[in-house]
């Protein structure tokens, strides 16, 4: 094989990969819509969490969450590919996430029980790491 | 030249085979890939992929997990950070022999040298 075949066949090779790439890419964008369904999950649910009184709404309230989450997860769970680093940023996602929340719900229930002011802003801040989340995919 | 310099020498045996070149092409773009996933990427059978698989653990670059969706059984591919470092040096190798390609038709396209009158 001479030089400039060489040549030709690493130009290939490289673009061969760059294309493979560019499909996985693709294939993986499942997770900018899982990040936008579950941001607006959270952005319904954690007001309903604290302006509910309790009684039967409130178990209505619990069991569309734990069919939600798990619906979610079962749809994570059957996507094919995952990206190059996604794992660890869904990490910073859910920490960020984990971190807002656990603010937005002792900040709640013991300063504001009951009080939209507090419940409905909330629900934006907890739900805004998944649609930062996924801005920031979207971008990719 | 001095034996041994030019970025062939870089390329890793091992990764150079067409089949084995796409299904860490693959995988290094991603976290992790389900068997089936890269079969179609690839565009091999079953059969190919696992043998080519296979030699590609046996080199310490990729790794399977098995596991289930619900009851049916699923395969999970993945590089290893030995398969990471090894695929990057070899596209590294290989862009460099692509650029010289380009050094060397730059070059060609360069109106011959005159000497001066």
């Amino acid at each position: 094989m001479d030089h400039s075949q060489h040549q030709a066949e690493a130009a290939s090779a490289v673009e061969h990969a760059d294309r493979i790439a560019r499909g996985v890419a693709e294939r993986s964008r499942w997770y900018t819509r899982f990040l936008v369904v579950f941001g607006i999950g959270v952005l319904l649910v954690t007001p309903l969490w604290g302006l509910l009184t309790g009684g039967v709404a409130s178990v209505v309230l619990n069991i569309a969450w734990v069919v939600f989450v798990i619906a979610i997860t079962v749809y994570v769970r059957r996507q094919p590919v995952a990206a190059r680093g996604m794992a660890r940023r869904y990490r910073w996602v859910i920490g960020a996430f984990a971190a807002i929340y656990a603010l937005v719900l002792v900040g709640g229930f013991t300063a504001f029980p009951h009080n939209p002011t507090w419940w409905i802003p909330s629900g934006l801040a907890a739900a805004a790491p998944f649609f930062i989340g996924a801005y920031l995919e979207h971008r990719r | 030249m001095s034996a041994g310099t030019h970025p062939r020498h870089e390329l890793d045996d091992v990764i150079h085979a067409p089949v084995r070149f796409s299904i860490m092409a693959t995988l290094v773009a991603a976290d992790k890939a389900e068997f089936s996933f890269v079969r179609d990427t690839v565009e091999v059978s079953d059969s190919v992929l696992s043998r080519q698989v296979s030699t590609l653990e046996a080199a310490g670059y990729v790794k399977a997990i098995k596991g289930y969706v619900g009851k049916r059984p699923r395969t999970w591919l993945s590089l290893t950070p030995e398969g990471r470092a090894a695929f990057d040096a070899h596209l590294t190798a290989l862009r460099t022999i692509a650029a010289s390609a380009i050094t060397a038709s730059d070059n060609q396209d360069q109106p011959p040298h005159q000497d001066r009158p």
